[in-house]
């Protein structure tokens, strides 16, 4: 799984430093859809580490029983929408798949549901790891490294 | 009496063309006609969520209840409809086009449109060939040049004249232009103000008689159950003032858009270029293969193309002043 | 209730939802699929749930984000953040109060590479802390400092959360980032200015470190290259139209990921397999976690389009008669309230949508574009005020858990010069928009 994402975003990256050298028209579509299959794909992965942000302050108050109590109804509530995605975004694969007119891209015209089994994959795999939570799993550990960590989350 | 509401959605902001001078007056006229029973709602800027690809289908699942969209935006969805894309199908009249179009619609265009009730199918005005430094003149100067595309028909045309298509998404056009990442556009110029083309570009040219280069089709649908679900007054409300009228304002309205365009670039002092007879029969014959291309495209989907080439043109030059 | 109390209803259930630890995303996600159930039913939110996650995650606009974070990582663990301290410290250290600002201008240039103020604070802290603990700086200068330093990762493009302003107000990236750097250059004197007065009105603060001779200052100043060569070919290439912001970012963390090979194989630290494989599950990690809020983001802003709270909003403000420079004050209060609570990123996520149409309602004599670019820079100089305010500042979290021995009150003591240095900048930027919209339209943006 890890190593799908990895692949996904070099994948992408050597698609992109090609497209620099010779302006493939379109190639833009390539990372739009490149992109969308790297991030589903990384979204297991993120349960699986709990990577999610939160706001951690108001419930530290709380006693930790009620704390470890909120935790599994928040995991119940992200399985259920890791489900709810898997199940809706199945049929809008259908929908891409089995129709007359099957939508593709404007210029490269690759068909769109080209990228769906591969989200679909990882959308199942995020509600499995989700549901394991559920059922009393861990989140996994840091990643390793060979420095300390930089803190993790990259967007702020 | 039972209250409707119907909600619109569509990409564009809302001083856009599209909102001011479309949806707002039918919207108005819907709702005076309705007695106040009909409601409307324009969410602009796609605030219903979603990419501008996924209107047609919003439409079609009830997300929105009418959505304005660009019928290219879903490729190989509408093959049929296409046909208008073609240089020379369109010429100069989007009025007359905007009913050709209309014509068509029960009958060729009648499966395309099964999952939706078309309230208007127009374009705009026409592709004009704006290129950077000077307007081309005869195909031989658009001959390996990179211009940005509106669509694989246009994609097509810009191959046919010898050039390099580009696509990319509108909004990166200006930056492109100014360094020279492309040498031209295909645009209408209703868009040039927005594009700041009139800026960056010097060579904007059309027929002499504003002959494009083909067009974009736009559809403005409403969801089907939606329609159906309504009682008959109301159903009469809708179609009245969705009719040929209708088509004919629009055309109008996007023939005065152009001249907004038009205005940006004289005022800068730029002619624009008017592209004689002979000049313009001169791309007529260098992008005939565009259309034996897509003939050819279609049959494999099982389309008479020639057929549908011909009697758009037919109802094209029917409707023509 | 009408739609408008809905909208209120569903603001208030999201907020209590995060108080309760619910990850942002989701609560955002939860509560606008839930108040869309309410507002229109759910079929059509059932029918939405088909493709949205898919419309949003390919947005290309939002494509260069893992890789300007694919680059933060790979800059964090390259040592391309010694060297830029070395470098730096050569010339200014023997000031007093020079390695504190040789550590501000480091972060200055690792914000360059890198679009994260967190990993900027977090890498920066780990090359410059030590230094300036081991010269006898006081503890509340030094982990002041490199908390505010770290900010910079935000203020100097690339950065990612103006990416999602941009995404979020549909404005172009490019000119966002041009409009950034020159405020950001900004903050980067006032933050130099903010050390030197603490410094000379008690030297005590700031010991000056002993001056590096001629050939090794040459020497370290030669390590400063890579960084302005990645800079160069990014920023100065999205600027040249030579490519878009994303293949740029990904030339870039292929650059910055080669020079960390390349140092590992020299020997001197850099990249190895292990460093690779974390700096690829980091960006793993951020990406599903900027793109989970976005969704969720998304999914919120359609029920509150349908609620029609913001557009009340929106015409509520332009209703009113006050002035329209008090309401972008009390605007940026709020923002900066919110952020003494939030992270940058999803308070961008949450409050722009809002807040974006009423300050379009505003008059402050700009064109809609030009007022765009310049609220969004500021909001993102509020809104990342908010990492170093308590009582949750996440870079000051940071550099404390780097400094155990420091009490965190010692460090938000250290931040305070700074952050009033940044409400100044703040106040100069409303005052004087040209200092915004100038480079972009000299870029010809
Ligand atoms: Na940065
Ligand atoms: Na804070």
């Amino acid at each position: 799984m890890v190593l799908v994402a990895v692949m996904a975003v070099t994948g992408t990256s050597i698609v992109l430093d090609l497209a620099i050298r010779r302006p493939i028209t379109g190639d833009f579509e390539l990372t739009q859809l490149g992109c969308a299959i790297a991030v589903f794909a990384f979204l297991p992965f993120a349960q699986l580490m709990r990577a999610h942000v939160s706001v951690d302050l108001f419930i530290q108050a709380l006693r930790p029983g009620v704390q470890r109590g909120l935790d599994r109804v928040v995991d119940v509530l992200m399985a259920g929408l890791a489900l709810l995605l898997l199940w809706r975004m199945s049929l809008g694969f259908l929908g891409y798949y089995v129709t007359d007119y099957p939508e593709v891209t404007p210029i490269l015209q690759i068909p769109i549901w080209w990228a769906f089994p591969p989200i679909l994959v990882s959308l199942a795999l995020w509600a499995a790891v989700a549901g394991w939570m559920v059922a009393g799993g861990r989140p996994a550990a840091g990643i390793d490294d060979e420095a300390a960590t930089p803190g993790g989350a990259g967007g702020h | 009496a039972d209250q409707v509401k119907l909600t619109v959605h569509h990409f564009l902001n809302q001083m856009a063309p599209a909102q001011t001078r479309l949806i707002e007056p039918w919207a108005k006229r819907v709702e005076e006609d309705s007695g106040g029973r009909i409601s409307v709602e324009i969410y602009p800027s796609m605030s219903l969520g979603g990419k501008p690809n996924q209107l047609f289908q919003q439409a079609e699942d009830g997300i929105a209840d009418i959505v304005w969209t660009v019928a290219g935006y879903t490729p190989g969805r509408f093959p049929k409809l296409e046909v208008f894309e073609l240089p020379f199908v369109h010429l100069n009249d989007p009025v007359a086009t905007n009913l050709a179009i209309r014509d068509m619609l029960a009958s060729d265009f009648a499966d395309e449109f099964k999952t939706v009730k078309p309230l208007l199918v127009h374009v705009h005005a026409g592709q004009t060939l704006n290129m950077v430094d000077a307007p081309v003149r005869s195909p031989a100067d658009v001959q390996g040049r990179k211009i940005r595309i509106p669509g694989r028909v246009g994609g097509w045309v810009v191959e046919a004249l010898g050039g390099a298509p580009i696509g990319m998404p509108v909004p990166d056009v200006p930056a492109a232009i100014s360094k020279r990442v492309i040498d031209g556009v295909m645009v209408p110029f209703e868009v040039v103000p927005s594009l700041k083309l009139d800026q960056l570009t010097r060579g904007p040219g059309e027929g002499a008689n504003g002959e494009r280069f083909g067009t974009a089709v736009f559809i403005f649908a409403m969801n089907k159950a939606k329609y159906d679900g309504l009682p008959d007054d109301l159903k009469a409300v809708i179609d009245r003032n969705s009719g040929a009228d209708f088509a004919r304002e629009i055309g109008k309205a996007w023939l005065e858009a152009e001249e907004v365009g038009r205005k940006a670039y004289t005022d800068r002092g730029i002619d624009i270029a008017k592209l004689t007879p002979d000049e313009l029969a001169a791309f007529r014959t260098a992008l005939a293969p565009v259309e034996t291309r897509w003939i050819e495209d279609a049959a494999t989907k099982g389309i008479d193309g020639t057929a549908l080439v011909a009697r758009a043109r037919e109802r094209v030059a029917a409707h023509a002043q | 209730m009408g739609p408008i109390e809905t909208g209120i209803a569903g603001m208030v259930i999201m907020f209590v939802m995060i108080a309760l630890r619910v990850p942002i995303a989701l609560a955002m996600a939860l509560v606008g699929a839930g108040g869309t159930v309410v507002l229109s039913g759910e079929t059509i939110l059932l029918r939405q749930l088909q493709t949205l996650a898919f419309d949003q995650f390919s947005l290309y606009d939002l494509s260069v984000v893992p890789f300007f974070i694919l680059m933060g990582q790979f800059a964090g663990r390259s040592g391309l953040s010694g060297d830029l301290f070395a470098g730096v410290n050569a010339w200014i250290g023997r000031l007093r109060g020079g390695v504190a600002m040789a550590a501000i201008g480091a972060c200055a240039g690792f914000g360059a590479v890198c679009g994260s103020s967190l990993a900027t604070a977090s890498t920066m802290g780990q090359v410059a802390l030590p230094e300036l603990r081991r010269l006898g700086y006081a503890p509340a200068l030094a982990t002041g400092t490199l908390a505010a330093g770290g900010t910079l990762g935000i203020l100097i493009p690339p950065s990612v959360v103006l990416v999602i302003y941009a995404v979020t107000v549909e404005s172009n990236i490019v000119t966002m980032f041009g409009a950034a750097l020159v405020p950001g250059l900004i903050a980067v004197v006032f933050f130099l200015a903010v050390i030197r007065i603490q410094v000379l009105l008690n030297p005590e603060l700031g010991p000056a470190a002993t001056p590096v001779p001629w050939p090794e200052k040459l020497r370290l100043t030669l390590r400063l290259a890579p960084v302005v060569l990645v800079f160069g070919v990014v920023i100065g290439g999205i600027y040249m139209g030579l490519f878009n912001p994303t293949p740029a970012a990904a030339v870039g963390a292929l650059l910055v990921g080669l020079y960390g090979i390349g140092l590992r194989l020299a020997g001197r630290g850099g990249l190895g397999p292990a460093g690779l494989k974390a700096a690829m599950l980091e960006t793993a990690l951020s990406t599903a976690m900027i793109y989970l809020i976005l969704f969720g983001a998304a999914l919120l802003q359609i029920f509150l389009a349908r609620s029609g709270l913001p557009q009340a909003g929106a015409a509520l403000v332009r209703q009113s008669t006050l002035d329209p420079y008090l309401i972008l004050v009390a605007i940026l209060v709020l923002l900066i309230l919110l952020g003494c609570l939030m992270d940058s990123l999803s308070m961008i996520l949450l409050a722009i949508p809002f807040l974006w149409p009423v300050v379009a309602g505003l008059d402050f004599g700009l064109t809609p574009e030009d007022q765009k670019v310049w609220f969004g820079i500021i909001a993102l100089v509020v809104v990342e005020l908010g990492l170093i305010t308590p009582p949750v500042g996440l870079n000051v979290f940071i550099i404390n858990g780097l400094a155990r021995d420091v009490p965190m009150r010692e460090t938000f003591r250290g931040v305070m010069p700074f952050f009033a240095a940044e409400i100044l900048r703040v106040a100069l930027l409303v005052a004087v928009p040209a200092i915004t919209l100038t480079l972009p339209r000299l870029l010809g943006y």
